[in-house]
């Protein structure tokens, strides 16, 4: 079991820096996501941590020692790969106990450490046969056993699920969830999938062009984003963005103008000095019809209207253009080119710098 | 598809095509045939035989005498072991040394190692002959350890025949382009599970690899059984340490047994052939899966 710090961990191939600058404490026990689009650097850094490629500068500490120039085998790290890697020359059992194997423990313990870990995730059926006997969800499995096997100190998890079809998607996202609760071993996951970094992390790092965006605990950066960025990046559909121009009345209450919403209060703003902003409002909080006195209104007209089943998503067209989608119950009836009163609460609403 | 389910027209283009391959396959067969047959018999009549196709048939006067005449010329056995044993050292070797700088040149980081591979596959372009001689230079002031201490000079020896031989561009370019196709990660995932280089070499990368060792060890057989001439001549005098190529000049002479020549031939082929059989199968596959032909 460790923690890990990185301080200034950057890292160039060549004259291209991918990684600018990073400072994260992942305390022990935690399971942190590192999240963020193709190329935003999130695979770079967690192989930087496991020492598959070499720190261009910072310090990379895991259990308060630095380990910049430490063989990844002596970092107390296992990482399950996003092609599995799986030896295709050895069987599920081989596969399984090569870490151990290779460490020359005695062959009962090795037996007896397998037999254990496939237990732990039901494939003791699996052990004896070879890789290419194997489903994509069954092989996944082994790659996590061969992880676990080893009793590393932190778990390095590299996009493990986007080679699998929905539904083994979401199976094994809670296994991995459950392996978490029971090991209580320190977890590093990379994905692109916001879905699995929400319902997986304790703490989120949501990654750009090498940079953290925000870092902390799901909730936080679902409610409050650090930045567009982050706001478009966390949540399901993404957020809505309205540009505004902000000011401040004599008695000190800040409002916004929009011309696809009209004014709005923004009561938990603190007011820098008049700009033009964006304003962010989640899909979700918008509601049909007048709502609480306390509620904003706009007018908007109905597009294309989506039926998700347990929900409805809707395509608006505010007065000035702006599209807006709305999260609506599954059961409502609108019309298409419908001009409709909706209404959300007004402290949910974000705003952005520009 | 049956044949029941096929057209006149397909039925007719498969007949083309395997009477196609037939022909091919006839062209490369009949030189050996020739080679077996006109080893069993007297030198007149395999050479009025030429004329007809009873060159690739066993009739007339048939007899072993072309090979005990072979046997008594040249000692064919002392040769057939001379050039297995370097052919085998030098094989087995080569596929150590070039796979393991191949993994090297793949895998490990380190300064300067695309200009390195660039130098070595470069050194390919050079034909032997050019080197030939420098080389006969060097080898001529190398020392070796033997029972009898060090002396110095490799001529007239086993290793002179072997050594030179065991690595080149060809191989190490050939383990790698097969290197570089297999996947980063499971080299990565057995770093990660605490394996050391050498083991990675040899638990992961090397049992992935049948298909270039099959090759390699197929290029490397037939350059070092077949085409073992110009060498040995330079720096082998002793008949003791004389390959099979070599030992086919016992059979030129003012008037060549021809006979006696099909008959050694014949001997010293059958080696290539049960290698190439055992290794067929590999081969074949290599040459589909890296696209590198013999």
């Amino acid at each position: 079991m460790a923690g890990l710090k990185l301080s200034g961990i950057r890292k160039s191939f060549g004259k291209v820096e991918v990684i600018k600058g990073i400072d994260l404490d992942i305390e022990d026990g935690e399971f942190v996501v590192f999240v963020g689009p193709s190329g935003c650097g999130k695979s770079t850094l967690l192989r930087l941590i496991a020492g598959l490629e070499d720190i261009t500068a910072g310090e990379l500490q895991i259990d308060g020692k630095v380990v910049n120039q430490v063989e990844p085998k002596e970092r107390g790290i296992a990482m399950v790969f996003q092609s599995y890697a799986i030896f295709p020359h050895m069987s599920v059992r081989e596969n399984m106990g090569f870490g151990l194997t290779i460490r020359r423990e005695n062959k009962a313990q090795i037996k007896e450490r397998v037999d254990e870990a496939a237990r732990m995730l039901q494939m003791e059926d699996l052990l004896d046969r070879r890789p290419d006997q194997l489903s994509g969800g069954q092989r996944q499995r082994v790659a996590i056993g061969r992880a676990v096997v080893r009793s590393p100190d932190v778990f390095l998890f590299d996009e493990p699920l986007s080679n699998l079809d929905a539904a083994l998607r979401m199976n094994t996202r809670m296994e991995i969830s459950e392996l978490h609760k029971r090991l209580g071993t320190t977890m590093i996951y990379v994905t692109h999938d916001q879905v699995e970094a929400m319902t997986l992390a304790d703490k989120i790092v949501v990654l750009k062009d090498g940079e953290v965006q925000q870092y902390g605990p799901p909730m936080d950066l679902y409610h409050y984003p650090a930045n567009r960025f982050v706001a478009e990046f966390i949540g399901s559909p993404p957020m809505n963005f309205l540009t505004a121009a902000v000011e401040q009345q004599a008695d000190g209450q800040v409002f916004a103008s929009a011309d696809s919403i009209g004014r709005v209060s923004l009561p938990e703003f603190n007011f820098v000095k008049p700009a033009t902003m964006h304003l962010g409002l989640r899909p979700q909080y918008i509601s049909l019809g007048e709502g609480p006195d306390s509620h904003h209104r706009f007018e908007a007209t109905v597009g294309v209207t989506e039926r998700l089943g347990s929900e409805t998503l809707i395509n608006l067209k505010a007065k000035d253009g702006t599209k807006v989608t709305a999260v609506l119950p599954e059961d409502v009836e609108l019309q298409a080119d419908q001009t409709v009163i909706f209404n959300f609460d007004v402290n949910k609403l974000r705003v952005f710098a520009i | 598809m049956s044949m029941h389910t096929m057209s006149l027209g397909q039925q007719s283009r498969l007949l083309g095509r395997y009477l196609l391959l037939m022909f091919i396959a006839c062209i490369f067969i009949f030189p050996i045939v020739f080679m077996m047959m006109s080893s069993l018999k007297p030198d007149f009549q395999l050479l009025s035989d030429t004329a007809s196709i009873r060159a690739f048939l066993p009739v007339g006067d048939i007899s072993l005498d072309n090979y005990r005449a072979a046997f008594d010329r040249a000692p064919i056995g002392l040769f057939i072991f001379n050039s297995i044993f370097i052919t085998a050292t030098t094989l087995l070797l080569s596929l150590f040394l070039a796979s393991v700088a191949a993994f090297s040149f793949v895998f490990i980081d380190w300064r300067g190692k695309s200009f390195v591979l660039a130098i070595v596959v470069a050194t390919y372009i050079l034909p032997f002959e050019t080197v030939a001689v420098p080389l006969l230079l060097l080898v001529n002031k190398l020392p070796w350890l033997s029972s009898e201490g060090v002396t110095w000079g490799w001529l007239n020896s086993y290793q002179v025949q072997i050594i030179p031989w065991v690595v080149r561009a060809l191989e190490i370019f050939l383990f790698v382009q097969y290197f570089k196709d297999l996947p980063k990660d499971l080299v990565e995932a057995a770093r990660v599970d605490g394996a050391s280089w050498f083991q990675i070499y040899y638990k992961i990368v090397m049992p992935l690899s049948g298909p270039v060792i099959a090759t390699v060890a197929i290029l490397k057989f037939l350059e070092m059984y077949n085409n073992q001439f110009i060498w040995p001549t330079m720096v082998v005098q002793e008949e003791g340490y004389r390959p099979i190529m070599v030992g086919l000049q016992y059979f030129f002479q003012l008037n060549t047994p021809w006979g006696e020549v099909m008959a050694y031939l014949t001997i010293i082929t059958l080696p290539v052939l049960v290698f190439y059989l055992a290794l067929q199968r590999a081969f074949i596959a290599s040459i589909a899966s890296t696209g590198v032909k013999g």
